[in-house]
Formats: C-alpha cells, sequence, structure tokens
C-alpha cells in the first residue's frame, strides 16, 4: 500500500517537473524553428512549430555578408568572457575572503560599503565621464571588461557567505598554528576548498561578461572592438530605432528597405545562445554543487 | 599598547587583499556617485558637471505631474509585490520538488532545462511572446485558437497584468529556485532521518525543517529585493508590451515613464532625480527592514 | 622573516593585476598617441560624427585621402567616426557630454532649440553670416534661417528634400495584377480611392495584410497639420501650418476625420490587426509583399524611380515644407577648435572632392562611374561586400548629397528634380518657428506619456475613436496641455510678428 503510494507520488513529481521544463523549453524552441521557417510560410500560417516551408534565408543573411564580423565578433565575445571572468573571480575572492573573517576590524563597515553599490548609482553620464576623460577606455578592449562588470556587490556577498558557512574556524585556527600566513591559508585551503563555489560564480560572472552589450554600446564605436551581442544588439536595436517616431520625424525612415526581417531577429537569438547552451553543461556540473554549499546565507 | 598595534598589523595582509577591490568600486560605483548632484542642477554641457547651476528640487517635479503619477508607482510597487512573494513562493515550491527526484541524471536534466529561460534576453523574449500573442499569425489565435474568438492581447490591458507576471516568473524561478535548491541540499540528512523516525509526513518535514533551514536565504535575497522595489525591469515593461500605447495603464512603470518623458529632451537632470529618489526610497526601506530584522533575529540582518 | 616573504607575495598579487589593468588601458594610451601622432605638426584634428547603417570599414582610407585635401585647403584634418543607426541617439548624447570627442556632429531627431538651451551647441552665426554664399549656394536660405534658434545659427540642415507629402507607397506587382492604372504620378489620391484598392486586394490575397504602419505602430507620423518640430504633436497648426493658431492634436479636425476614417477601414480588416505592436517598416512588408500599401511621408518628385522599383507612390496632398525637425550639421559648444571646424564644416559641405569621397569612398574599389557619370559598384563588388556603401544606402546623411555623383539606383539629374520639387512646395506658415519645449518641460514630460498611450492606437483605428479621443482629451488636460499650447502659441505670435 505505502509502496504504491510512493510510486504514485514519484509519478506526479516527475509529471509537475517535466510540465514544468516543458514550461520553460517550448518557447525557446519556436525561436529556433521561426529561425528556419521560411517567410512568407511565417506570415500566412503563422508562428508553429512544424512550419510547411524550411528555409534558412536568416542565418545566410546574417552569416553571408556580415559572415566575418560575426566570426570576429566570437573572437572578442570569448576574450573578453575569459579574461574578464579570471580577473572578476581574483578579485572577488579577494575580497570576500577578508570579509568572511568574523574576528576583521571593521568588517561590518566593509560588507555595508560593498552592499550600498548594489542600492545607488551615479547615473550613466558621470560614468561615461570619467571612464573616458581619466581613464580613456573608450575603443579599447579595456571598454568590454572593465566598466561595471569587474566586481559585482551580489557576488561579493554569495562569496563570503560561502566562506563563512562552509569553512571551520578551527581549520583556519590549525593552520595559523602551522605558522600559514593568511596568503597561503588563502591559496592552500580556502581556494581548493572553495573550487565548486568559484565555478559557480565563474559561470556567472562568464554569463554577465558573454550576455553584456552595454559597454559597447557606450564605449565602443570602433567595429573592431564589437562583440557577438553588440553586433547582434546593434541589428535589432537599427529596427527600434528605425521604426520610432524620431526616425520618421527626420525623414530617415524614407529609405530603410534592408532591414532585418522576423526570421533574421529570431536567428539574431539562436546565434547568441547557442554558445552558452553548449558551454553550459560544462558548468552546470559544478554550479549546483557550488551553491548548495554557498547558498547566499545558508 | 603593543598588543593592540600589533593585532592591527596581523591584518594587514588581510586590507591588502582587499585593496584592489576596494579601488574598483571607489572608482567604479562610488565616484560616479558624485553624479546623483545633477539631480538637483540644470544640467548644463558645456559647463559641466560641476559649474553647471543649483535648480532646487524642480527636477523631481515631472514625476508627479498628471494623472499617470500614482499609476506608474502602484504598478511599479505592485508588480514588484507580487514578484518577490510569487517569486519566492515558486522558486522554493520548484526547489522542493527537485531535491525529491531521486534519479541524478533526471535531477541534472530538470536543472539545466529551468534555467534556459534566465538565459534569453529580453529582447528575445519580446519576439517570443509576440510569437505567441500576435493577433494574425500568433500562436494562440492562429493553432490554438484557429482563429476564431481570436483575442486581440496587445489592445487589452486587462490580461497583461498576469501576462507580465507569468513572463517575469518564467524568466527567473530558475535562477532562484537553483540557489534555493542548493540550501536545501545541504541541510543536514539526520534532521530528516529523526522526523521520519517520529512518523512525520513529508508535508510535515517540510514545514517543520525546510523552510525553517531556507529561512536566512529568503531573508536575505528579500531584503536585497525590497532595497530595488522603486525599480523595475525596464525591458520587461517596456519591450515585452512592445511599448504599446493602450496597456500602458498597466504597464506603465516609474522607470518606463522617465524614459517616455525624456526620450526627447534627453535631460540628464531629470533622470538623475529619478534615479536618486528611486535609490533614496528602497534605500529607506531596506534599511528599516533591515532594522526589524536585527531586533528579532539578528543572526539574519543584511549589515 | 616569513612575513615579509608574505608581503611581498601579496604586494606582488596586487601588482600583477594592477599590470592587467594598466594594460587593458594602455592601449588606449597607445591608439591615442597614435592619433595624435597622425595629426601631428600643429595640425588640428577635428572629430566629426555621423550616422551611418552602411559599410564604413573602408573609412581609414578615405579619411587619409579626404586629410590630403584638407590639410592643403585648410590646414586641418579630420577624424570621422560613424554612429549605427541603433546607438546612434545613445552614444551621441554621451559624445556631447564628453570633451575632444565630438566637432562637427550631424543631429537627427533632436530638437535644436532644446540643445541650444543646454548649451550643447556653438553659436556659429558670425561664421555663417561672413560666409554665406558657402551655403546659400546650395540650399534656399529660408531652409537655413527655419533652423534658427532666438535668431542666431546654430546648425545647417542637410541638403535633402525641404518638402514632404504623405502618401501610400503601393506593392507594384499587385497593383498591376488587379489590373490597377497607378501610372499618373501627377494625381492626388482621395482616401476612398485608395479604400477601393485595399478592399481589392484583400479580397484577392486573403492572406497579406492590406495596410500596414508606416514605422512601428504608428499608421502615418504627419499629414496636413504642422507641429512646429515638435515629435510629440502636442498642439498643431491646422491647414498646413497656415492658420496661425496652435490647436491640441484632439481638436484638430484633419486628425480626427482620418482617425474616424481609419476606425472603419481597421473594422473592415483593411488595416493589420496587430498595428500597435508592429515593429517592422512598411518597407519591409510592402517590397517584399507581405502587405499591399501603407502610408508614409516623404519627399517624392515625380519620374525619378527607376523601373525596377518595386512600389507606387500615391501623393496624397500637394508637398508641403513644414517646419519639422531635420537633419542638421552643429558645431559642438565644447570644441577646441571652434574657426577649423567650421572651416571643416564648410569644406564638407562644398568640395566635391570631399563630398564624393565620404559618399562612394574609394574610385576603383568602392565604386566606378557608368557612362552617364553615376556611381556604380566596380565589377565583382556588392552593396554586401563593398567596404564602403554610404553613398547607395544612405547618401542623405551627409551634409550636401546633391554635389556627388548620382547613384546609379536613379535617374540621372536626380537631385535636380528634387530641387524642382521642393521649389513647387507650398510652404507652411509656421515653417522657422521651431517650438521649444523647455519653459514647460514639466508638462511635455508628462503630456508625452499621455500622447504615447493614444496616439497611435487612435490614428490606426485599433480603439473606437470618439470614446478615446475624449479620454485622451481629458488626460492631456490633466497632465497640463492648456499650458504647453499657450506657451506654443506665444512662442509661434512671436515668430509671425518678427517675420
Amino acid at each position: 500500500m505505502n509502496m504504491k503510494k510512493m510510486k504514485y507520488a514519484t509519478v506526479i513529481l516527475h509529471l509537475a517537473l517535466i510540465i514544468l521544463c516543458f514550461i520553460c523549453i517550448v518557447p525557446f524552441l519556436l525561436i529556433v524553428v521561426s529561425s528556419f521557417t521560411d517567410e512568407t510560410t511565417l506570415m500566412i500560417n503563422g508562428y508553429s512549430f512544424f512550419p510547411e516551408k524550411l528555409s534558412t534565408y536568416a542565418y545566410t543573411y546574417i552569416l553571408g555578408g556580415g559572415g566575418v564580423k560575426v566570426l570576429h565578433g566570437y573572437v572578442v565575445s570569448i576574450g573578453v568572457t575569459l579574461i574578464g571572468t579570471a580577473t572578476s573571480i581574483i578579485l572577488t575572492i579577494l575580497f570576500a575572503y577578508p570579509l568572511s573573517r568574523r574576528d576583521l576590524p571593521l568588517r561590518n563597515i566593509f560588507a555595508f560599503f560593498v552592499f550600498f553599490t548594489m542600492l545607488f548609482n551615479g547615473g550613466l553620464v558621470p560614468s561615461y565621464m570619467m571612464w573616458t576623460k581619466v581613464f580613456h577606455i573608450k575603443n579599447t578592449f579595456g571598454a568590454l571588461l572593465v566598466p561595471n562588470l569587474l566586481l559585482n556587490a551580489f557576488y561579493i556577498i554569495m562569496m563570503r557567505t560561502y566562506f563563512t558557512t562552509t569553512i571551520p574556524t578551527e581549520l583556519l585556527e590549525a593552520v595559523k598554528i602551522d605558522g600559514g600566513s593568511e596568503v597561503t591559508t588563502l591559496s592552500k585551503v580556502i581556494i581548493p576548498l572553495a573550487k565548486p563555489m568559484i565555478s559557480t560564480l565563474a559561470f556567472m560572472i562568464g554569463l554577465g561578461y558573454w550576455n553584456d552589450w552595454m559597454n559597447g554600446l557606450y564605449y565602443v564605436t570602433d567595429s573592431k572592438y564589437f562583440s557577438v551581442q553588440n553586433i547582434l544588439n546593434r541589428m535589432l536595436s537599427d529596427v527600434q530605432f528605425l521604426s520610432s517616431a524620431a526616425a520618421t520625424q527626420s525623414g530617415i525612415s524614407s529609405v530603410t528597405s534592408n532591414l532585418p526581417t522576423t526570421g533574421v531577429r529570431m536567428s539574431v537569438a539562436v546565434i547568441g545562445l547557442l554558445p552558452i547552451l553548449m558551454a553550459y553543461p560544462f558548468f552546470q556540473k559544478y554550479l549546483v554543487k557550488g551553491i548548495m554549499i554557498g547558498g547566499v546565507k545558508g | 599598547m603593543p598588543h593592540k598595534k600589533n593585532k592591527w598589523r596581523r591584518y594587514i595582509p588581510l586590507y591588502m587583499m582587499m585593496l584592489p577591490g576596494t579601488i574598483y568600486l571607489i572608482i567604479n560605483n562610488y565616484i560616479p556617485m558624485g553624479g546623483l548632484v545633477l539631480a538637483f542642477k540644470k544640467f548644463n554641457y558645456s559647463l559641466g558637471m560641476i559649474k553647471s547651476p543649483w535648480n532646487g528640487l524642480s527636477n523631481f517635479k515631472f514625476l508627479f505631474i498628471g494623472a499617470d503619477a500614482w499609476k506608474m508607482i502602484r504598478n511599479t510597487l505592485g508588480y514588484n509585490f507580487v514578484f518577490i512573494v510569487l517569486g519566492t513562493t515558486l522558486a522554493i515550491i520548484v526547489a522542493i520538488l527537485l531535491n525529491e527526484v531521486a534519479g541524478r541524471k533526471a535531477r541534472k536534466l530538470y536543472q539545466t532545462i529551468i534555467l534556459v529561460p534566465y538565459l534569453i534576453s529580453t529582447v528575445i523574449v519580446s519576439y517570443i511572446v509576440y510569437a505567441f500573442l500576435s493577433q494574425d499569425n500568433g500562436f494562440i489565435n492562429h493553432t490554438l485558437l484557429r482563429g476564431e474568438n481570436a483575442i486581440s492581447w496587445y489592445t487589452s490591458p486587462k490580461y497583461w497584468p498576469f501576462i507580465l507576471t507569468f513572463v517575469q516568473l518564467w524568466k527567473s524561478f530558475g535562477y532562484s529556485s537553483i540557489i534555493y535548491f542548493a540550501t536545501i541540499i545541504g541541510i543536514d540528512p539526520t534532521y530528516y532521518e529523526a522526523a521520519s523516525i517520529d512518523g512525520a509526513g513529508k508535508l510535515k518535514q517540510v514545514v517543520s525543517i525546510t523552510l525553517p533551514c531556507l529561512k536566512p536565504t529568503i531573508i536575505t535575497l528579500t531584503l536585497l529585493s525590497i532595497g530595488r522595489v522603486f525599480y523595475s525591469d525596464f525591458g520587461l515593461f517596456y519591450q515585452i508590451p512592445m511599448g504599446a500605447g493602450t496597456l500602458l495603464d498597466v504597464t506603465q512603470t516609474i522607470d518606463t515613464y522617465v524614459y517616455r518623458a525624456l526620450l526627447v529632451s534627453n535631460d540628464v537632470g531629470r533622470a538623475a532625480a529619478a534615479g536618486f529618489l528611486q535609490s533614496l526610497l528602497g534605500f529607506i526601506l531596506v534599511y528599516g527592514a533591515n532594522l526589524m530584522v536585527n531586533k528579532i533575529d539578528k543572526e539574519n540582518a543584511l549589515f | 622573516m616569513q612575513k615579509m616573504r608574505n608581503w611581498r607575495k601579496i604586494i606582488v598579487g596586487c601588482m600583477s593585476i594592477m599590470m592587467v589593468a594598466s594594460m587593458l588601458t594602455g592601449c588606449s594610451n597607445s591608439a591615442e598617441t597614435k592619433n595624435k601622432g597622425k595629426g601631428s605638426g600643429d595640425v588640428p584634428v577635428i572629430q566629426v560624427v555621423m550616422p551611418s547603417g552602411a559599410n564604413t570599414d573602408n573609412t581609414p582610407a578615405v579619411q587619409d585621402a579626404i586629410n590630403e585635401i584638407l590639410a592643403e585647403k585648410i590646414g586641418a584634418r579630420i577624424n570621422i567616426t560613424w554612429l549605427g543607426w541603433g546607438a546612434y541617439s545613445n552614444q551621441m548624447n554621451l559624445m556631447l557630454t564628453g570633451e575632444d570627442e565630438a566637432d562637427v556632429v550631424m543631429l537627427a531627431g533632436y530638437p535644436i532649440s532644446t540643445l541650444v538651451n543646454n548649451g550643447v551647441l556653438l553659436d556659429i552665426t558670425d561664421y555663417y553670416e561672413s560666409d554665406k554664399e558657402a551655403f546659400t549656394n546650395y540650399v534656399d536660405p529660408v531652409y537655413i534661417d527655419s533652423e534658427r534658434v532666438n535668431g542666431k545659427v546654430y546648425v545647417v540642415p542637410n541638403n535633402n528634400n525641404f518638402s514632404s507629402e504623405a502618401c501610400v507607397m503601393v506593392n507594384r506587382k499587385m497593383a498591376d495584377d488587379l489590373g490597377l492604372d497607378l501610372s499618373d504620378e501627377e494625381k492626388i489620391w482621395t482616401l476612398d480611392e485608395i479604400h477601393d484598392m485595399a478592399a481589392m486586394a484583400v479580397k484577392k490575397y486573403p492572406d497579406i495584410y492590406g495596410i500596414v504602419p508606416q514605422n512601428g505602430s504608428l499608421l502615418l507620423t504627419g499629414y496636413t497639420w504642422d507641429t512646429m518640430a515638435d515629435p510629440k504633436s502636442l498642439g498643431v497648426v491646422e491647414d498646413y501650418g497656415n492658420t496661425g493658431k496652435v490647436v491640441s492634436i484632439t481638436d484638430c479636425k484633419d486628425f480626427i476625420d482620418f482617425a474616424t476614417t481609419m476606425r472603419e477601414w481597421y473594422k473592415g480588416g483593411l488595416i493589420m490587426q496587430d498595428c500597435l505592436s508592429n515593429t517592422e517598416a512598411w518597407s519591409g512588408l510592402v517590397t517584399t509583399g507581405k502587405a499591399f500599401c501603407a502610408f508614409n511621408n516623404g519627399g517624392y518628385p515625380n519620374g525619378t524611380f527607376n523601373e525596377e522599383s518595386t512600389y507606387y507612390t500615391l501623393s496624397l496632398m500637394q508637398n508641403c515644407s513644414f517646419s519639422t525637425s531635420r537633419m542638421t550639421y552643429a558645431i559642438v559648444g565644447n570644441t577646441k577648435h571652434p574657426d577649423v571646424a567650421f572651416q571643416v564644416l564648410k569644406e564638407l559641405y562644398t568640395n566635391a572632392d570631399v563630398a564624393n569621397l565620404l559618399a562612394w569612398g574609394m574610385e576603383g574599389t568602392n565604386y566606378v562611374l557608368d557612362e552617364e557619370g553615376r556611381a556604380e559598384n566596380p565589377d565583382g563588388i556588392t552593396d554586401q561586400n563593398n567596404t564602403y556603401t554610404v553613398g547607395s544606402i544612405n547618401a542623405w546623411v551627409l551634409p550636401n548629397m546633391q554635389i556627388t555623383y548620382d547613384d546609379d539606383a536613379t535617374i540621372s539629374g536626380f537631385y535636380k528634380a528634387l530641387k524642382e520639387y521642393d521649389n513647387n512646395a507650398n510652404i507652411s506658415g509656421t515653417l522657422g518657428c521651431v517650438f521649444d519645449s523647455t519653459p514647460v518641460s514639466d508638462e511635455y514630460a508628462a503630456c508625452s506619456n499621455v500622447i504615447d498611450k493614444y496616439l497611435a492606437s487612435i490614428m490606426c483605428g485599433a480603439v473606437d475613436t470618439q470614446e478615446t479621443l475624449a479620454v485622451f482629451k481629458k488626460e492631456l488636460q490633466a497632465a497640463g496641455e492648456d499650458k504647453i499650447i499657450a506657451e506654443k502659441q506665444r512662442q509661434l505670435d512671436e515668430f509671425l510678428a518678427n517675420k
């Protein structure tokens, strides 16, 4: 009886999760299918999972004319993501570890110092003035790397929580008695223990870098430094601008015949998303393990 | 005295570790905060930030003119409230369900799939929503309803509180449920064993063990969201409804209002004023909430 | 001793991070010195910023060629930055706040008076007055004067069409198949005639849209009323701007009539039912045969389209020079070299060699001239793989496209026809009176939101006209529209008194 009830519950459990996953994945499948659907078919038959006529026009449009650019964009994106993630994770660890030490004087002030950045920001114009006038990052690789993304308060808080909850104080003391310095403690004890969390955060930071188009929009005008998201986002935002009232007012729209169509926009989404989905299973292995122990304040 | 000096010296390496991060936060976050003075200035491009004349509180005035002022505040707070409550509930339920899955492979598959929506950018989500709701060739009207009784989604405000809530939950529940799920896994299994021996059912175990263990995470995440309760996701409220005017009564938030109001004039001072007010009110709220948490449950306070 | 070593480790660690950081910023420094190096020898470098949707990869070569001419003629060099359309407003706003980032800029969609009030633009009245012919040789001074703010010159308009008309763009193939004769280019069409055509088309092709919006959700952006260059239409002057009286758009007779008609058409299924969430431009829908026709606004001189054009243009009215926000060139207020910047602007406007380089790129690589003297792609080069296509994609972003070679896609003498067209235009009574919203900016901000809420939906007939108009009016008034209209009227009265 009990066995039967258990089985029954398991079926319901899986059913619930399968429905949930279905809801998550179906809209994504719809984009993929639409990106391969013939434009006219899309018009006449509407959006469908089983289009009558397939077409790779959208992809040839993107990769045909600007194929080299997209490829170059991938190179820029990968470079930025790798360097950015590595630098960012080092900074995060270096900040979070001292913050996790209950005995650190002024610990709360530093915690507030970090948290405060999550609430207030000075806005785009002052940031832009500073980064371009003082640091001259406009149209450099650094423009994609440095502003906003290098250190994030939320990740520091997560990392700190992980350290406080998983690394026993006794362990730290044992290392100290053995004569280890703070640096050896961090590199020999803390970092190996925190590997799952580090890879988790690395994934999130990497995702942030990969998906970022704002830095490119604000700080880059030279196509040499366009990341793939920049190129794709430009395609989309060109459409949005040209269909805005501002454009029509100044008569810009009179010659805009070769704007990307619906299918192209959908394939833009697929091209931007694909590498993440492919990299995801690799990170995923560590992802849950990482948060598992870290939590936010577990 | 020498003892104290010694103590400080001991921490110097730790402070040194925090130095690069501190410098970065000062440069990236704190120095630009000086720009908040723009909220009180009439910004003049040729005079620059410092020399521009003061303007009192008049930059704030545009937020409170007209019939829409209270609507956008109501929408911003209302949606955020719903998102926090429903989002947290859904995330916890999914996390608990995930925890009940026995097979490791199946569990991993579920986890991967529920994160997919989180990875899709909002602009693209707006095209997906359009693909479903488009009146002439949308999936719902065209395929599900077969053109009969087609619903004009983009001109009917009554559906949108639900659509927006659904989209927001769809996009974010995977991420937050994984965080809760991780915390659940961290719970000492002996608690459950003991409860099981005492004859507690699954539901009872959830109420008396899982939820209390999740409390610190819930509190921290909620406090963080309270701080941003006057902000809204611009993409969600502007791009998902395709900027459709007829829906403004239920889709207008402070951020979309400011965007529309300043699009033509590109008024830096007014934009700063709006941001300043949103941050300040959020700060007051989160500070108050944190104070309360501090009184009731000191361990879980944010700072 | 042990401690010392750790110290060193930390310092080395920190140093290495800083090195990474300085390496990154270092890139910029070297890039900058390189730029400065190019412009060395006390030759000022003027930053020219323009938007474009074309391929501009060959810009360095073009820029060098232009600089050779400029160095000799005016002792200056330029550095060209192209901004993509989608990024244009974001980046332009930011670049205007910076120093040394922009000297000569193209402005599109900006209310000039607001920019002047914010101190963005340089007053170039004196330069202009002393060198007037450079511009008036090409552009009727009426149009330059029409951009004046408080009597001063801040911008010169691009030499494009200055008049426009509301018209209907009809898919050529479908119209021919339906046996419609649309060849009479002089004809002014009525809405009833358009209705009948669209109705025929929808009947014959049930799977296509009858009429689609001009752009995004707006069915038609301008008709017979004049907004005084106000993109939000808060207060309009009826009858081609000739009544001298500013009225609310909700009281504008032609608007109400148009909207009422469109409501009927919408209910009859002629208008794209989804138009409020549409994000495609008419051109994408009509030319590909997804829609039969669309309203549009623009300057369309008769007889200039090539045979292979995919659509007919049907005029709904006589073209008129409205007081509208045009694309213009200006000099930024905080420029370090105002004199040289003006010289550069003048050269861009008057020097055909410079203009042709800017439009068509390098001869041989990016274009060749056909026997009629029109620019065309060299053999084996298409618009896709041409490294410089400003001229064929959007020559109209340039200061003076009319001194460049004709495009092989239009007839020879296209620019002459364009001038002719402008000469025959009605002149709006408000031409030259550009509304400055600064005195009522709070109300303007609030009313902008109300306009966004109702204007597009009323115009395309997606909502009940009378009912929505009443609500529209009420909300506009609650947001302070009366104050805006009074201010607009005051500005117009003042302008008319000084005329």
